[in-house]
């Protein structure tokens, strides 16, 4: 898939996809994604089975991520270099949301 | 001997959450599910303590082995797996497990569905056709066909209205 029409469908991201393509920097299976961002997130985000699969699944499709190897039947995938670019760029826009949110909020405690 | 009982129930795929409520009603009440079979209207219970147990029902491809151990690996138990259909369930104590935790994929799931029922739907017309000619003869089919047509139509339009409610949530515009 272009880069541009990968762009259009995948930014500005969820945190879904956020969250998985961020794990997947590393090679990782679907329950080890699902551990990771349990514990990144401090068990704020259990990420539902259904919703998982799903995810793989399209951006297997869209060539986001890659399968890399099946272990224990359970297979495995890691970002490609177009998933790596849409993460820069989404980790780019959120830290701009977050430099702006200090500058504006500051760090004044409502 | 412990007790037991076998209950048919209806449900069509548009409304899958009515009957995962309604399993989830049956098990704090202490019927306990046994066994999901007969294209997942026949539902075995047995007489047990009351559980806090999750009932999800999802449509995927059939025979979906990656999906099926992830699920496993999740926690979720698989009762039922006949034709694309899966019931899953799990207990639970304080927060209620869901299969599907984002809309987007909640969304896709729903389209699923959908591109099923349309395809039931095209497939009828060659049928008509094809029979055109001898149909005519019992006019009453076609009375049969409408009320299959209609079911159909009303299958689709409840899913794309569940879609569109699940979009009105999210506030914002669509993804694609």
């Amino acid at each position: 898939m272009k880069r541009e029409t990968l762009q259009r469908q995948y930014l500005p991201m969820s945190e879904t996809m956020f969250y998985i393509l961020l794990a997947l920097t590393e090679v990782r299976h679907g329950y080890g994604i699902m551990q990771y961002v349990e514990e990144l997130t401090e068990g704020r985000i259990r990420l539902g089975a259904g919703t998982l699969y799903g995810t793989l699944s399209r951006m297997e499709k869209d060539g986001v991520i890659a399968f890399v190897r099946e272990e224990d039947r359970r297979k495995s995938y890691q970002a490609t270099e177009d998933g790596r670019a849409l993460l820069k760029q989404e980790i780019a826009r959120l830290s701009e949301l977050h430099r702006n949110a200090r500058r504006v909020w500051g760090d004044r405690d409502e | 001997m412990s007790e037991r009982k076998h209950v048919k129930k209806w449900w069509f795929s548009w409304d899958s959450e009515k009957i995962e409520r309604w399993l989830e009603e049956m098990e704090a009440d202490g019927w306990q599910l046994t066994a999901v079979t007969g294209n997942a209207i026949r539902f075995d219970f047995e007489r047990g303590e009351p559980r806090r147990m999750r009932y999800c029902v999802d449509y995927q491809t059939p025979g979906n082995r990656d999906y099926i151990l992830l699920c496993q690996d999740a926690g979720w138990e698989l009762l039922y797996d006949q034709k694309g259909w899966y019931v899953w369930r799990m207990p639970y104590t304080d927060a209620r497990p869901d299969l599907y935790t984002d809309l987007d994929t909640l969304l896709d799931r729903n389209k699923r569905l959908v591109a099923v029922l349309a395809t039931l739907l095209c497939a009828q017309v060659p049928i008509l056709v094809a029979l055109h000619g001898s149909l005519n003869r019992f006019p009453f089919v076609y009375v049969i066909y409408a009320a299959l047509f209609a079911f159909l139509f009303f299958g689709i339009s409840r899913l794309n209205a569940a879609n569109k409610r699940l979009r009105e949530q999210r506030g914002g515009l669509p993804r694609n």
